[in-house]
């Protein structure tokens, strides 16, 4: 802790620490001193001269013009913001950058919305004085995100300070001197980060600005807005999606502390317009007869007490959803309950499974440390195994960045190098399946190379992370990191640890105290032992393990938002209010469980998932089961603070759920397969089921295929761009690319959910 | 492309420093050197190759400077200052004077490829406003008349001249 000191802020005595900013500090006790170019993310920079006041060493020292964000807290001093020259000077730095500044802001994108509005507000710049023509500039074209007009900056430098020094990206630089600075890419072309849309909120002004949101003509102030939490990955960033009459018009993100600080990924940005499909489903469907839901509840309570009385209590069962919030997976088991059943799975595949409730469990044991985003800004050491953190879990991969900024060394060991690769100082390309022995080996210490380098390094970190992807069911994997971060945690030097999931809430579901497998239900749905399936949220006709059931069961009741292959072949589709307009608690990948809330929004369905489930519970008569329901008998889970899971808000920083159940053992690593080795590699755009369909994501996504190492295409005979039929070898064929960052001895499975593609409703304001 | 024995010396150059950056006006310096006083695009590109920084750090750092060109330049580059004080010691006459004897405008290269005329920011030589640079040169308290007699005197002894 800094020495506490005292300083006069406009005649008024104020305890900060030493060496504290200024500006800072006058920002957090309310004080809006007009700046531009400091932004707490970046720093300062002192570029823009708006920060002036007039700043005396003590109250005998005379004063002087300084910048507040350029200038440190020391005992003693007097700032006087309001000093008569120093709000003169800011006045005029406003004239200036107004120089050139367009005066349009009624058709400017920025409008409502503007630092530089507001901060010409505060300084009381209204008269322009100046007679000359204005400096112009081309725009560039940066790709289906990010949308560019030059001639509204103000030259703060907060775009590249954030892009190239924050993000790390390398395609975005300022260009030229004096009064022509010019901001953006050498060429026009689609902008590299997987981050760029924070562009468009640290841009004080109209020069980056959402492509999405600017197409149909929408002030910020005409938007409804409710907080929620994104549902595109396990991180759980906060966001702020804001609707407009029936549609969804742009999510920014909302600031949290704890988790995302200031901003969010690209594929939680642009991934919500999946909400805005036509295919979205707003009236319920039995046998392919459209209803009101509250009618389509009815039939479905009554067919499944049939099929219940009929055929027994283990003729139903349920398919819980990973990107659905606990209280509706709670609801459907209650609907079981009330049918006299307690068969679920909530996973894909048995080794998802495996590797997700073994994550979470170690996750929510809290017996080690499980790091925030901004614990990981300061780790020392960064190990990543087993996954692409970019494509997988984005913010994660952002928080890397920062401690990598920093100097800590970052080790990777993944099956295909991702974005994170080239500031990675070793990665380890290796099969999936191998990545669990190689973290044995750092364990053991000793080993050679990569390994030694790894284990070296490891040891002398103070703040260690290991991070490690659960994507790719590889539960053995899991142990092995457990066991690695256990051996190198110790009462002076924690040891960070993070799994990171597949869907927003699977770190939720795999909890769940019920919860079986999917390929046991799958049998049993096929021997006809189960005769009616109730599918919340998922599609899981798509799913390869479930496919075959839900196309034979007899009966198979689907809760979901949006038209799927589930929901086309359903007997009874139930409409569900999409997740950005429903409300509930979500765990992330730290076990932070969150809660959001939703907005009821024209042309959509009317009710959360959770509460189509209770209404059939309350038809069933279960009416006591839906009292009693009690987060902690369906998860395995209280908070660390005590406070009750059911009892967080949306918008404080949620609670770290806690498990008292020890993590079960690990399963002994599958033998190392010695053939080629399939797997499903992840990308960050399309890849994931929700925002695959947003157009702009379908946009950026890249085509399905496959890759292979170029070793391995050569011994097929196959090149890059050619459709390869390893039908024999592997059952599938498709587009190939041969990437030398792809480990031998693997097929990378490129999964790109196909996007639905729909014109965007035209609206109008 | 330079030859590799250059290219080598001019990376190891960047090894001295503690951040390779540091070492990339040095580079672009000899790069504009030895395409013939200018940097074309792929100059920099080599640049940021040779140093290890993002072509866009580069082009930021060839842009940012007077003395880097983007574009070819004549014989003898004249810059004028026209900051503040420069700017009320009557540049903007000088400036005049010079277009008018040169026939080009601010920005111009002579059709003889003898002179090219920039304006620039503060030389930090205020005192003796107003100032310019051709070449090499620094020159104080400038006036037509002055001008014109330095000019006299490059045009009479051509290879003599500042590069
Ligand atoms: S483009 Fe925006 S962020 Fe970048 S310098 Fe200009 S005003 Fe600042
Ligand atoms: S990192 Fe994950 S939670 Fe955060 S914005 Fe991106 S997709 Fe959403
Ligand atoms: S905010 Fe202090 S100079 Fe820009
Ligand atoms: S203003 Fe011309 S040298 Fe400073």
């Amino acid at each position: 802790m800094a020495e506490k000191i005292k300083v006069t802020i406009d005649g008024t005595e104020h305890e900060v620490e030493a060496g504290e900013n200024i500006l800072q500090v006058c920002l957090d006790k309310g004080m809006l001193i007009p700046h531009f170019c400091y932004h707490e993310a970046m720093g300062p920079l002192g570029a823009c001269r708006l920060c002036a006041a007039n700043i005396a060493p003590a109250a005998d020292k005379p004063g002087r013009l300084e910048m507040t964000c350029m200038t440190r807290a020391s005992a003693g001093m007097v700032i006087n913001v309001n000093d008569e020259y120093a709000t003169k000077f800011r006045k005029s730095v406003i004239e200036d950058l107004m120089l050139n500044h367009p005066h349009d802001c009624p058709v400017c994108d920025e409008g409502g919305e503007c630092m530089l509005q507001d901060m010409t507000v505060i300084t009381e710049h209204q008269h322009r004085r100046t007679r000359f023509p204005k400096r112009t500039w081309k725009n560039q074209y940066l790709g289906p995100l990010v949308h560019h007009e030059m001639n509204r900056c103000i030259t703060c430098y907060r775009c590249v300070r954030y892009y190239g020094d924050y993000a790390l990206g390398s395609d975005l630089g300022a260009y030229g001197s004096r009064n022509r600075v010019y901001f953006g890419r050498l060429n026009d072309g689609v902008l590299e980060s997987e981050f760029s849309g924070n562009l468009i909120d640290v841009c004080p002004t109209g020069v980056f600005t959402n492509k999405r949101f600017r197409e149909v003509y929408t002030r910020p102030w005409d938007l409804q807005t409710a907080r929620s939490v994104c549902v595109s990955c396990s991180v759980g960033c906060n966001v702020l999606p804001g609707f407009r009459h029936t549609d969804l018009r742009r999510i920014k993100p909302a600031e949290n502390d704890a988790v995302n600080k200031y901003f969010m990924c690209d594929r939680g940005r642009y991934g919500g317009e999946f909400v805005n499909l036509p295919s979205r489903l707003s009236d319920a469907r039995v046998s392919g007869t459209s209803m009101m839901t509250e009618d389509g509840i009815d039939a479905v309570a009554a067919q499944l007490k049939d099929i219940a009385t009929k055929h027994g209590a283990g003729a139903i069962a349920g398919l819980g959803s990973q990107r659905a919030s606990l209280e509706a997976n709670a609801a459907l088991t209650a609907v079981l309950k009330a049918l006299g059943s307690d068969r679920v799975a909530c996973f894909g595949s048995q080794a998802d499974r495996e590797a997700a409730r073994l994550a979470a469990s170690i996750t929510a044991s809290r017996e080690l440390p499980t790091p925030s985003l901004p614990g990981l800004e300061k780790a020392d050491f960064v190990l990543s195994v087993g996954g692409d953190l970019t494509a997988e879990a984005p913010m994660l991969d952002l928080a890397i960045r920062q401690a990598v900024r920093q100097k800590a060394p970052l080790f990777i060991v993944s099956p295909r190098a991702g974005s994170l690769d080239k500031f990675a100082t070793a990665s380890l390309r290796t099969a999936p399946g191998t990545e669990a022995g190689i973290v044995k080996e750092i364990a053991a210490g000793g080993g050679k190379d990569f390994v030694a380098q790894v284990a070296t390094a490891l040891k002398s970190a103070k703040s260690p992370v290991i991070l490690c992807s659960t994507l790719h069911g590889d539960a053995a994997l899991v142990g092995a990191v457990y066991q690695l971060a256990k051996s190198a945690n110790t009462a002076d030097r924690p040891c960070g640890l993070a799994y990171y999931y597949k869907s927003a809430n699977t770190a939720g579901v795999a909890l769940a105290r019920k919860d079986e497998s999917p390929e046991a239900i799958a049998a049993d749905a096929k021997s006809g032992k189960i005769k009616a399936l109730v599918v919340l949220e998922r599609n899981a006709a798509a799913e390869p393990a479930l496919a075959e059931a839900i196309a034979q069961c007899e009966y198979v009741v689907a809760i979901d938002c949006y038209e799927n292959a589930t929901t086309n072949d359903a007997s009874a589709v139930l409409p569900c209010v999409a997740h950005y307009q429903s409300f509930g608690t979500i765990l992330n990948f730290e076990g932070r469980a969150q809660h959001f809330s939703g907005l009821n929004i024209p042309g959509s369905a009317t009710m959360a998932s959770s509460e189509v489930l209770l209404n059939i519970a309350e038809r069933l008569g279960a009416s006591e089961i839906i009292q009693g329901l009690d987060f902690h008998d369906v998860y395995d889970i209280t908070t660390e603070s005590g406070k009750a899971v059911d009892g967080i808000r949306t918008g404080d920083s949620g609670a770290l759920v806690k498990s008292d159940s020890k993590p079960t053992a690990p399963p002994s690593a599958k033998p190392a397969s010695t053939g080629m080795v399939a797997w499903h590699i992840h990308h960050t755009f399309g890849s994931e089921e929700l925002s695959a369909m947003s157009p702009p994501i379908a946009e950026l996504a890249p085509a399905a295929g496959l890759e292979l190492n170029p070793e391995d295409a050569k011994s097929r005979n196959l090149s890059d761009g050619q459709n390869a039929d390893l039908t024999k070898e592997f059952g599938v064929s498709g587009l190939l690319t041969v990437n030398a960052g792809l480990a031998k001895g693997t097929l990378g499975i490129r999964v790109i959910q196909t996007a639905v593609s729909a014109p965007r409703k035209e609206v109008t304001a | 492309m330079v030859p590799e024995h250059i290219r080598k010396e001019l990376s190891d150059h960047c090894a001295h420093y503690d951040s390779r950056r540091v070492g990339l006006i040095w580079v672009l310096q000899q790069l504009q050197e030895y395409y013939g006083g200018w940097l074309n695009d792929d100059a920099v590109r080599e640049a940021a190759d040779i140093v290890g920084v993002t072509e866009a750090d580069a082009e930021g750092v060839a842009t940012f400077y007077n003395w880097f060109f983007r574009e070819p330049v004549g014989e003898n580059v004249i810059v004028v200052c026209d900051s503040i004080s420069c700017h009320l010691c009557g540049c903007d006459k000088i400036t005049a004077h010079l277009e008018k004897r040169l026939g080009i405008k601010m920005g111009e290269t002579t059709a003889d490829k003898k002179y090219t005329l920039l304006p620039v920011v503060c030389l930090g030589n205020c005192d003796k406003s107003p100032c310019l640079m051709i070449g090499d040169e620094l020159y104080d308290n400038v006036t037509p008349e002055s001008l014109d007699k330095t000019l006299d005197e490059i045009s009479s002894k051509p290879k003599a001249a500042a590069k």
